[in-house]
């Protein structure tokens, strides 16, 4: 097809630098985790504990999958199929629609197809390019695997690369979808990372409903089978290897690329397949004011994440009856639960532990919401607003301060809804009190982000989206991954959340919330003073 | 044989008509200019002429053919600059320049290097790094690089200084001495009436005059006079 060859050399060039970071991160942290697992659970006791408990807390389930037996395959499993799949899966949609929608938004794709080159060349080039880069990453993920275990033999190591990489590819496919859809780049990425969301909680809902099948193992319900997640998981690798269910994967590429290119043949370039709606001919009394135009700027931001956060915690509030169905179903594991205090310590600690996973997406919308401020410094936007009499310290507060209450009223809105869930749909109450007081405990954390956010984007705008990330991932990984390779201390202790009750399980402790409003607010005020003070950064 | 020629054309944007029965004729060898404020349907007629926009209703022919169905065949045959230049904040002028010419079948290597000096464009630096005037060059130096028939501008200048613009007009008179066929959407008047050898004028999707410049200059006539007057009373004339 004319032109292919040009655009994927053009796409090889752009992201030079991004895709080898992905890949290299992506397989280097894969591969790392081997040894540090292999060697904190270097015994098959230690294992078989780990498998007692997670067998008996269910929450383990829903974030991880199944532990398929007391073996190193099974922990490795459920300790990187699911969250490397995420990363994985963001690498592909945000790779897909990078390369064509965006193109189109900027306009730069008019001028290429001004050339000669042909309507769908762009497609194909970038879904030759997404194919080539799952190829690549599931070599070195298979080797790297290889050379450091070599206990799982050669097939279960090909089989757990190929399924990565088909699972890469899927989500490739699904974003060729969107991109033909959605007129903005930002609505398909948005798109994107709800389907990710969709998809990472169906499977949780098929693993939690699952029962125990032949081997031992516990085999998903149907809601899995729904979820590229769940086509991952199925061909357990590592412990029964089957290579059947990639036929799943297979069969939804074989459809979905076709429909992509019948979409992308229905429309003019630059337009989506739904079309824009047109707007307001005047602004609202609300927009005019400098709180109504930052309220704008937020509201997208708020409810998506808002409404992700709303979702969790009602699934889970809604699996909590299901919780004495898988007790009831082993006699062992409930004399075990009987020993760790039975279900009712089980089922807050559970609770705590979901909450949790509300708490870290609220966390990351705080980061979110914030690098709205970064987008309106470069895209020369602010530039405009600050020729009024709307002052710097003004515009930063305002994003701060909706940040900050979005934040409190998510964590309050998330503790409310799971205890209302659990309390009307079982037969188990809890006190909603305790849920909603509890989950505010953490509220103090999102300030700290927030105040980092406001400090490094007076000193150091230009690093800030990337510092905040990577802060973020280390806490979210020393909160979900920390416990389980048993980390020294210090290291776990460098992540704030470490110092923090597990609310409401736990009852909430003072000394370190005050500690870090003190830390958010040095921050915070290091940031104003630094940013009334520096140039706007453009680029 | 008309190098463009468009007969009663339309295109719907769900309800609203961007091009409502609008006719052009482009031919061989002439600077053609395409008069009409914003929004009045030029770039979205220079769209279905590039094969980017399908057509709702009418006769489109790019050389004799479909723009939608020989997009890439006719694509040989062109260059094009679009109003607003947007390109990939890490690539370098020069890099998008060379990319674009590729894709069009080739640059002039001795025409390239020439541009870029009339044009006082450093190659050498990222595109996120260029002031507007000067991304506009960049898309302007691929274009005129490339030895083509036909050239298609839209609002090309909009962004020069008066010293490019003098550069601008002399590259597009050295095109015309070559026998090429240009297509200038313009909203600068005088540009328009030093270079052009004909005229259309849109207004809301309709073409309401075509003008031969030589004549109207014999007339004493002014261009922007007969602009204004197609557009008299009519400050509606401006939507979409």
């Amino acid at each position: 097809m004319t032109g292919v060859w040009n655009l994927i050399k053009l796409i090889l060039r752009r992201d030079r630098v991004k895709l080898p970071v992905w890949i290299l991160s992506l397989t280097g942290i894969l591969v790392c985790m081997i040894p540090i697992l292999r060697d904190t659970y270097a015994t098959p006791e230690t294992l078989s504990t780990l498998h007692q408990q997670f067998s008996a807390v269910p929450a383990g389930l829903f974030l991880t999958g199944p532990m398929d037996g007391a073996n190193f395959g099974s922990l490795f499993t459920l300790e990187t199929i699911l969250w490397w799949g995420i990363m994985i899966a963001f690498m592909n949609t945000l790779f897909v629609i990078r390369h064509t929608r965006q193109n189109e938004e900027m306009g730069a794709q008019e001028l290429i197809f001004s050339g000669r080159v042909h309507r769908s060349a762009n497609l194909v080039a970038v879904l030759i390019v997404a194919l080539s880069t799952n190829i690549v990453m599931a070599t070195i993920m298979g080797l790297g695997m290889d050379s450091l275990y070599d206990a799982w033999g050669n097939g279960s190591v090909a089989l757990y690369a190929v399924t990565m990489g088909v699972f890469g590819f899927v989500w490739a496919s699904i974003a060729a979808i969107l991109t033909q859809l959605f007129e903005s780049t930002r609505t398909a990425n948005t798109m994107a990372a709800i389907l990710i969301g969709v998809a990472f909680m169906l499977r949780g809902i098929g693993d939690f409903l699952g029962e125990i099948g032949a081997n031992g193992t516990i085999q998903a319900a149907w809601p899995s089978w729904l979820s590229p997640f769940g086509w991952s998981q199925a061909t357990r690798s590592l412990t029964f290897p089957d290579w059947l269910p990639l036929l799943a994967p297979l069969v939804f590429v074989v459809v979905a690329i076709p429909l992509a290119f019948f979409m992308l043949s229905r429309r003019d370039v630059g337009s989506g397949l739904l079309p824009a709606r047109s707007g307001h001919a005047r602004a609202s009394k609300f927009l005019r004011t400098p709180l109504g135009l930052t309220w704008y700027l937020q509201k997208n931001v708020f409810l998506g994440w808002a409404c992700g956060a709303i979702a969790l915690v009602a699934v889970v509030g809604a699996l909590v009856p299901q919780m004495s169905k898988v007790y009831d179903s082993s006699p062992d594991l409930a004399q075990m639960i009987a020993a760790m205090g039975g279900n009712g310590a089980l089922i807050p600690t559970f609770l705590s532990a979901m909450l949790m996973i509300a708490v870290l997406m609220i966390l990351a919308y705080a980061i979110h919401a914030l690098s709205r401020t970064r987008v309106e410094e470069s895209s020369e936007h602010l530039e405009s607003l600050l020729g009024t009499h709307f002052s710097r310290t003004k515009w930063l507060g305002l994003h701060l301060a909706v940040v900050l209450i979005g934040a409190a009223v998510m964590l309050v809105v998330s503790g409310l809804i799971m205890a209302l869930c659990v309390n009307t749909l079982s037969s188990w109450s809890v006190d909603v009190g305790e849920y909603v007081i509890g989950a505010l405990s953490y509220w103090p954390l999102v300030a700290l982000l927030a105040g980092l956010y406001i400090a490094l984007f007076g000193l150091l705008p230009r690093a800030t989206g990337a510092v905040l990330w990577a802060v973020y991932g280390f806490i979210a990984f020393m909160s979900w991954i920390g416990p389980l390779m048993r980390l020294d201390q210090w290291i776990m202790d460098l992540s704030p959340l470490s110092h923090m009750a597990s609310a409401p399980a736990e009852a909430i402790r003072l000394t370190p919330l005050a500690v870090l409003s003190v830390i958010a607010l040095m921050l915070g005020v290091l940031g104003f003073m630094t940013w009334r003070n520096r140039n706007l950064v453009q680029h | 044989m008309s190098i463009i020629s468009i007969k009663n054309l339309h295109k719907n944007f769900g309800r609203a008509k961007a091009l409502n029965g609008f006719d052009l004729e482009v031919y061989p060898g002439e600077i053609h200019g395409f008069l009409g404020p914003n929004g009045a349907g030029k770039s979205t007629t220079i769209r279905i002429i590039l094969g980017l926009m399908k057509k709702s209703a009418g006769e489109v022919k790019l050389f004799g053919q479909d723009p939608w169905k020989n997009a890439v065949k006719l694509h040989e045959k062109l260059a094009y600059v679009p109003g607003d230049v947007n390109f990939w904040p890490n690539l370098t002028g020069g890099e998008i320049i060379d990319l674009l010419g590729n894709l069009r079948g080739g640059l002039d290597e001795a025409r390239r290097a020439n541009l870029l000096v009339r044009f006082q464009l450093d190659p050498a630096k990222k595109f996120r790094t260029y002031s507007k005037g000067n991304r506009q060059k960049v898309a302007l130096v691929a274009a005129l690089a490339s030895d083509v028939p036909l050239y298609i501008l839209d609002e090309p200048t909009s962004g020069l200084d008066p010293l490019m613009e003098q550069v601008f007009q002399d590259e597009i008179r050295k095109l015309k001495e070559t026998g090429k066929t240009v297509l200038l959407s313009s909203h600068i008047l005088s540009e328009a009436e030093s270079l052009c050898d004909r005229a259309t004028i849109i207004r809301e999707g309709q073409t309401v005059g075509v003008y031969k410049l030589a004549e109207l200059k014999k007339q004493h006539k002014d261009l922007e006079k007969i602009f204004l007057s197609k557009y008299d009373g009519k400050d509606d004339g401006r939507d979409a």
